[in-house]
């Protein structure tokens, strides 16, 4: 008791750390949120990307294009751009604000009725190239069935009609989805980011406080105090416990206002999203408990701690989605605890309510574990060392 | 020459609602070590905080070498040497280059400040452990490390605050003679402590601080000659009554006789060879007694005396 | 003299500070080399690539010209340049939905009776639209190619041709852009449309190793309070030693920016040569002007850290106020979250104008994509003020020498 009464107590010294991590999680996540996310729909949804189009031109071509763009597209139109309006193009592009824009040059319709179409407009894109391909490939087919119209005796007009019509009943193609769950909703990617800002809090925080406990003269104190080292140990990792569960619980609950807040309904999946993230809790305290037990200060522990987390929320699709790593970085990171928190998280995520279990959740659950308790005892058997052999 | 170097008039500092120096004065003559003695919390390293113009201060008047002591005096500064209450060096830098680091602060010449450094080395014991960091010293050397950083550039006027916290004997003494021997060589000595042993040991002239005041001043001699008790005799004597205890209490110079346990205690005002009156009157009656003691006044006596409280409390 | 000697041993005091070391120094090598395994394969790599999709076919019911089929043979073709699928063809809708569940494919493709739909896993990805965008494509092909025979059937042949024409002209274009990487690749480019680059292909992922340098730059403010720990006096009890002694204090403190900048640029410096040399990622800008916004962006770090040691006292305040500093400007500058910065930039620009990150990234993301414009200018004046006012303001603050409490 007096061990887990003085660990709360030391925890005051803390409350800027846990604010600052807290605001974080609170303030990126939900902006992560709002541009990734995607809202939940049963029917098919195409990619749809938002573009610009600088359309120079504004002739009969050119509007038709753009309306058949905006079928399934979001597109704002520019009629000119200077040279800083297409570098804030090219930001807003660089940037993921948009992820496509077309600059179609005056004279454009008239160089399609003579035929001159070859490189005849430009575009701007990152080389996140999926997007962009799939762009061009709609704007080639667009350009495709013109040229083809007007090859086959019809005039502008007509081709414009025509492949109008043609493209509204190729959209009528049916596509039907085999998991109707909504693998982007805002509770996933709120979570997923989540992993960064728990582990920080604690992991940071339990290396601190421990860290304390070890200062020489009060380690000795302690230790001649007449508790055994595993009533000594035991309250502080109590302490330590109460205090993780109640920042894992105001997580989890501040994402389940977003999420209803944005009128998504996962109340079905919270209990596996919780669960989650109480088994990452415990594998932040098991690290955060191993970086204790051989940093000297304070300062190695956050040191150390940052480079850990940062690392593996870059490594792991976190940060940076799975879908982007190289399979060599996705094989490392299986031998990583934040890779398990995020397949837990995409299980729940890609499955609907009574799938979850039968998907490789628990498996994600049960490994996560088990990392918790590897950090855990390799921070027993270093401290325990420690303490026998004085160092 | 007696010159005042430190002179303190009327020195007030508040912090918030807390007078902690009320209107205290002070002055060190050139070449003396005076000792201001007070216990935790009477104001002694606020005074000397305001005197080096660490600290502000709500009234009085500060001159230190004659001239206005003041934030930016850095010519009164360089004659000034300082040893603080807590060990204050770099923690990554060698007992060497502490030295050399603080010591450049004072002098600009490279070579001065080299045979300077060396010197301060040699006089405090530390040239074994030039090239060890402070966290493997053990306490005592780090006090001399803490008094070589502030000796090393051979100031006029050195303060001492409490140096001796938590060091083991043979290095108080060291330090102790170093004070001694440094003074001989001609600096100024302003020594803070509650330790009175130190303080009559060491101290030419002593101020004894209370609450902010000074209470009382002067030489360790006449500063005991101010009180009524000049002895005290503490006699062991499982029998005696309140009969005997009157018949001591009209021997000569003897004004004050009680008994505590089985003890006796008499306090003398004065005279010679009381021990021996009072010894005389317990054989003629033929009483048994025990272990005699007999003690000369304390400045804790002194202070006990001014303020009703023990130094060390 | 009591500059250098200042300098000097203030450099000798940093140096010995392992965690210090640690931070500036090991960090960013640590992060970068994250970044490298991370998204480095993004950068360094043709970005014109694509995946080649995994996809099913089955035929419920069908006449006996499957154009459809004609179509998929010309799509996952190997020895074409214009493979985009590999298809597998099943004999029952069963085998083909278990596979669709085991994730051996991304979707499959139902032939009833001419009329081709589609069924996938999951809804909003980049290959399962482009699996539906190639069925459309089919379908508005097969819908232009029927009115043209209906309506002008004299025409058909030069359609055909017209259309056989596109698909190799397609196909040139893929070839001269050919990827050289293990997996097999398309270009994304056509005869209809040119890339309009601004200068060098520039990556988006390259921001996170702009961001990582802001971060560490920015961590320098951790240098500079502890380099102001023994030079204050209601800070340390050196700082007491330091203040009752004849030195100039901002003169000192000077020198211990200095000393602090200096460490802080050769940490820079090596996480910039590492990157270059050592993980082969390229700035897109001459070293020696990275190296000079980054002694700039070093500078801020310190002034910034200068601000704070003098307005904080307490040793808890002294280790959170740099890391708070940093981690937030890092964060707007999109260290983590990759488009909040632009997200800034189209809503509140002031914020971006104000944070010392977002304005080392810039200078040196504008320097690479479109040269020595008025913006970069901006951004280097910029970071000038954000190192002269925070020490400016310092310098008031510090000037005083003598203190209430201590």
């Amino acid at each position: 008791m007096p061990v887990f009464k003085a660990t709360m107590k030391s925890m005051k010294a803390y409350v800027g750390t846990f604010v600052i991590y807290l605001m974080v999680f609170m303030l990126f996540g939900p902006i992560q949120a709002n541009g990734i996310s995607k809202s939940q729909d049963t029917m098919f949804q195409d990619e749809g990307i938002q573009l610009t189009v600088v359309d120079q031109d504004q002739s009969e071509i050119s509007k038709g294009l753009i309306h058949y763009l905006k079928a399934e597209d979001q597109v704002t139109i520019l009629h000119k751009a200077n040279k800083k309006a297409l570098e804030n193009l090219n930001d807003d592009i660089l940037f993921d604000r948009q992820q496509y824009a077309l600059i179609i040059p005056k004279g454009f319709g008239s160089n399609v009725e003579e035929g001159k179409v070859t490189d005849s407009m430009e575009y701007i894109q990152t080389n996140r190239s999926a997007s962009g391909y799939l762009m061009n490939q709609k704007i080639n087919t667009y350009l495709e069935h013109i040229m083809v119209y007007l090859t086959g005796g019809y005039d502008l007009s007509s081709a414009i009609q025509n492949t109008e019509s043609d493209m509204k009943e190729a959209r009528e193609s049916q596509v039907s989805i085999k998991n109707a769950e909504n693998a982007r909703s805002r509770s996933r990617v709120i979570f997923t980011f989540n992993a960064y800002s728990l582990l920080m809090i604690l992991t940071v925080f339990t290396g601190s406080i421990l860290n304390q406990f070890k200062n020489p003269d009060l380690a000795n104190r302690i230790r001649v105090g007449g508790l055994s080292f595993h009533k000594r140990y035991g309250g502080m990792i109590s302490a330590l416990l109460v205090m993780s569960l109640t920042v894992t619980t105001f997580v989890i609950g501040f994402t389940a206002l977003d999420a209803r807040l944005h009128g998504e309904s996962f109340l079905v999946k919270l209990p596996y999203y919780a669960l989650n993230s109480y088994v990452l809790m415990l594998v932040a305290l098991g690290i955060g408990y191993f970086l204790s037990s051989f940093s000297k200060d304070e300062n190695t522990v956050n040191m150390v701690a940052n480079m850990i987390n940062l690392t593996m929320c870059f490594l792991c699709g976190i940060f940076v989605d799975q879908s982007l790593l190289t399979e060599g970085v996705l094989q490392a990171a299986h031998f990583m605890p934040l890779f398990w928190y995020a397949e837990a998280i995409k299980q729940v995520a890609c499955n609907s309510g009574d799938a979850i279990l039968g998907s490789g959740y628990p498996m994600s659950i049960l490994i996560q574990i088990l990392f918790a308790v590897a950090f855990f005892a390799a921070g027993l058997i270093i401290s325990r060392k420690r303490e026998t052999y004085n160092v | 020459m007696n010159d005042t170097i430190v002179q303190v008039d009327s020195l007030v500092k508040r912090y918030g609602e807390n007078v902690a120096v009320d209107h205290f004065s002070l002055d060190v003559k050139q070449g003396e070590i005076l000792g201001l003695l007070g216990p935790n919390g009477s104001g002694k390293t606020t005074t000397i905080n305001c005197i080096l113009s660490l600290l502000n201060y709500d009234k009085g008047h500060i001159q230190v070498f004659g001239q206005d002591m003041a934030p930016d005096r850095q010519d009164i500064k360089r004659r000034i040497g300082v040893v603080l209450q807590n060990v204050a060096v770099l923690a990554n830098l060698t007992v060497e280059e502490n030295i050399d680091f603080f010591c450049g602060l004072y002098i600009k010449d490279k070579r001065e400040r080299k045979a300077c450094v060396q010197d301060a080395l040699k006089f405090t014991g530390l040239t074994d452990y030039r090239k060890y960091k402070p966290k493997k010293l053990s306490g005592g050397l780090l006090r001399r490390l803490n008094i070589a950083c502030g000796i090393a550039h051979k100031p006029e006027l050195i303060f001492f605050d409490e140096p001796t916290v938590a060091v083991d004997p043979q290095s108080r003494n060291a330090i102790l003679e170093g004070i001694r021997e440094m003074n001989r060589r001609g600096s100024t000595i302003v020594y803070t402590s509650h330790y009175m042993e130190e303080v009559e040991e060491l101290c030419t002239r002593i101020v004894i601080m209370d609450h902010g005041k000074n209470v009382a001043e002067g030489t360790s001699q006449s500063l005991k000659a101010s009180l009524k008790n000049r002895e005290t005799i503490r006699i062991n004597m499982p029998v005696h009554d309140d009969a005997l205890l009157s018949e001591l209490r009209e021997i000569n110079h003897i004004y004050d006789v009680r008994a505590e346990g089985e003890d006796v205690i008499l306090k003398c005002d004065g005279g010679e060879h009381n021990l021996v009156h009072v010894l005389s009157t317990l054989e003629e009656k033929h009483l048994p007694f025990g272990r005699v003691t007999t003690e000369l006044p304390t400045l804790n006596d002194v202070f006990l005396e001014i303020t009703g409280k023990e130094l060390r409390d | 003299m009591d500059f250098l000697h200042v300098f000097r041993y203030q450099l000798k005091n940093l140096l010995g500070k392992r965690w210090l070391i640690g931070w500036n120094f090991v960090f960013p090598l640590v992060l970068s080399t994250a970044f490298y395994f991370g998204f480095g394969n993004m950068i360094k790599n043709d970005p014109n690539s694509f995946e080649i999709i995994p996809v099913g076919y089955y035929v419920e019911q069908t006449d006996s010209d499957d154009s459809f089929a004609v179509f998929l043979d010309t799509l996952s073709d190997k020895n074409s340049d214009t493979q985009y699928l590999t298809v597998t063809n099943y004999q029952d809708k069963s085998s083909a939905e278990d596979a669709l569940k085991e994730g051996k494919i991304t979707g499959y493709y139902i032939n009833t009776n001419g009329k081709i739909s589609l069924r996938v896993a999951e809804s909003n990805t980049v290959r399962t639209t482009t699996l539906n965008q190639l069925m459309k494509s089919y379908v508005s092909s097969s819908t232009m190619v029927n009115r043209i025979m209906k309506e002008h059937p004299e025409k058909l042949q030069d359609v055909m041709t017209s259309l056989a024409d596109s698909q190799k002209s397609m196909a040139k274009t893929s070839d001269s852009k050919k990827n050289t990487s293990a997996k097999s690749s398309r270009s994304i480019d056509s005869s209809y449309l040119t890339r309009h680059v601004f200068g060098k292909d520039y990556s988006q992922f390259m921001q996170y190793f702009l961001s990582l340098l802001a971060m560490s730059s920015l961590f320098a403010s951790w240098i500079s309070t502890t380099m102001m720990e023994p030079l204050c006096a209601n800070v340390s009890e050196c700082g007491k030693r330091f203040e009752v002694a004849p030195v100039h204090k901002l003169s000192a403190i000077l020198a211990g920016t200095l000393a602090g900048t200096i460490l802080q640029f050769l940490a820079n410096c090596i996480v910039v040569i590492y990157i270059q040399f050592g993980l082969g990622i390229h700035f897109g800008v001459p070293l020696i002007t990275v190296f000079g916004i980054l002694a700039l962006g070093s500078a801020v770090g310190i002034a910034s850290g200068v601000l704070i040691g003098s307005i904080c006292k307490k040793q808890v305040t002294r280790i959170l106020m740099p890391l708070i500093y940093t981690m937030v400007c890092s964060f707007l500058s999109g260290l983590m979250v990759g488009f909040i910065k632009q997200l800034i930039e189209d809503t509140v620009p002031i914020v971006n104008r104000l944070n010392p990150a977002a304005v080392l990234t810039d200078s040196l993301y504008v320097l690479a994509n479109y040269g020595r414009t008025q913006r970069y200018v901006t951004d280097i004046i910029t970071m000038i003020i954000m190192i002269v006012i925070p020490l400016l303001i310092s310098g008031i603050i510090l000037g005083r020498r003598n203190y209430a409490s201590i």
